[in-house]
C-alpha cells in the first residue's frame, strides 16, 4: 500500500524537477532585454480597467457548500460500496436513509431557489 | 534513519511551516493556498499510516472541497487587498489553539496526566478502537469501514447522524447567504430603499431577486466608471 504511493512521490518530484529544468534553464539561455512592454498583463487587447480583487457572489459560495455536502457524503458512500457484498439488508435500508437525507438538503436548497443563476 | 523517518520529518516540516504561515501572513488569500500545502502534508502522514482511504478523502474533501469553500469566502470579502492586516484577536486565537492542543495531546499522546486521583490520558481513552479488527485483514480496510459505518452496533447511528449534520449545515448556509444576499442588495440599492423583510419572508425569490441584480450590475459599472476616472 505505502509503495504504491511512492508512485506519488516520484510523479510530485518529475514535477517539479520537469519544471524546474525548465525554468532555470530558460532562464540560462534566455537573452535578457527587459522592457515595458513585455511586464503587460496581455500582449493584446484591452487596458484592464479597475482591480482584478472583485468581490465575488454570494452564490458561488453556496455552489461551493453543496459541493462540499455531496463530497463528503461521496466519501462515505465509498467504503459502503466497497463492503456491499458482505452487508445484509438493513445496512442497504441505512445506506438510503443516508442518501435521502442528503437530498433532503438538495431539495431544500431547491425549494429555496440559491440553485437558481440570477 | 531509515526512509519512513526522512519522509515524516520532511512531511512534518511542510505542514508545520505552512501551517505558520496561514496565520502569519497578512494576505488572506495566500493564507488559504498555504493552508492547501498544509492539507497536502496531512495526506502525506495518512499515506505513512498505511491509511490510503483517509489520504484521498483528506485529498477530495478538505482539499478539493473546503479549501475551495474558504478561497470562495476570501474572494467574497470586499476589500481582499486592504484587508492584508493581522487578526486583532490573534491572542484570543493563540490561548484557544493552545488549550485544543494540549486537550489533543492529552488525549492521543502516549502520556496521562493524573488530577485529584483520577487518570487523564491515553490509557483511559474512552473512544480508542481496539484495531484488532483491522489486524485480522490488513488488506481490507476500507471494506472493514463500510462495513462498520452501515452496522447500528458500531456506527450506523453517527453514520446517519452525519447526514443530519451535513443537512443541518446546508440549511444554515442557505440561511446566513440569503441574509448576505439581501444585505449586499441593499448595499447596491441604497437609495431605492429594498425592504429587507422580503428577502427574509419565506416565499420563493424569483420576482424580486432580478430587479436587485440589474441594481448591482449597475452598481459594478458605476463603480467600474469611477475606476476609469481615477486612471
Amino acid at each position: 500500500m505505502r509503495t504504491d504511493f511512492a508512485f506519488v512521490a516520484v510523479m510530485m518530484l518529475a514535477a517539479v524537477l520537469l519544471m524546474g529544468f525548465a525554468l532555470v534553464g530558460a532562464s540560462i539561455l534566455r537573452p535578457k532585454k527587459p522592457s515595458k512592454a513585455k511586464l503587460e498583463t496581455y500582449e493584446c487587447g484591452m487596458e484592464t480597467v479597475g482591480d482584478a480583487w472583485v468581490q465575488f457572489r454570494v452564490q458561488y459560495y453556496i455552489f461551493a457548500l453543496i459541493f462540499v455536502l455531496f463530497d463528503v457524503g461521496g466519501i462515505f458512500l465509498f467504503p459502503f460500496a466497497v463492503a456491499y457484498n458482505s452487508l445484509p439488508l438493513y445496512a442497504i435500508v441505512i445506506v438510503i436513509l443516508f442518501i435521502l437525507t442528503l437530498l433532503g438538503s438538495l431539495l431544500y436548497a431547491w425549494r429555496k431557489g440559491v440553485l437558481q443563476w440570477d | 534513519m531509515t526512509l519512513q523517518q526522512i519522509l515524516f520529518i520532511v512531511i512534518s516540516l511542510v505542514v508545520l511551516g505552512s501551517a505558520v504561515l496561514v496565520v502569519t501572513t497578512r494576505n488572506l488569500f495566500h493564507a488559504a493556498l498555504f493552508l492547501v500545502v498544509s492539507f497536502f502534508g496531512v495526506a502525506g502522514f495518512y499515506v505513512l499510516l498505511d491509511a490510503g482511504f483517509f489520504a484521498a478523502a483528506q485529498v477530495l474533501v478538505y482539499i478539493g472541497a473546503i479549501s475551495i469553500l474558504f478561497i470562495f469566502a476570501v474572494m467574497l470579502t470586499r476589500d481582499v487587498i486592504t484587508a492584508q492586516r493581522g487578526n486583532s484577536q490573534w491572542q484570543a486565537a493563540a490561548i484557544v489553539a493552545g488549550v485544543i492542543f494540549l486537550i489533543m495531546a492529552l488525549l492521543l499522546g502516549p502520556f496521562s496526566v493524573t488530577i485529584r486521583g483520577r487518570e487523564f490520558g491515553n490509557a483511559n481513552w474512552p473512544f480508542a478502537m481496539d484495531g484488532n479488527a483491522i489486524k485480522a485483514a490488513p488488506g481490507n480496510f476500507v471494506g472493514i469501514l463500510g462495513t462498520g459505518l452501515v452496522d447500528l452496533n458500531q456506527y450506523g447511528v453517527p453514520f446517519l447522524l452525519a447526514a443530519v449534520l451535513l443537512l443541518v449545515a446546508m440549511v444554515g448556509a442557505i440561511w446566513v447567504a440569503r441574509e448576505l444576499r439581501g444585505r449586499e442588495a441593499e448595499r447596491a440599492a441604497a437609495e431605492t430603499a429594498v425592504d429587507d423583510a422580503d428577502m427574509d419572508a419565506n416565499q420563493p425569490v424569483q420576482e424580486p431577486l432580478p430587479l436587485i441584480e440589474t441594481e448591482t450590475h449597475e452598481a459594478h459599472d458605476s463603480r467600474n466608471a469611477a475606476a476609469t476616472e481615477k486612471h
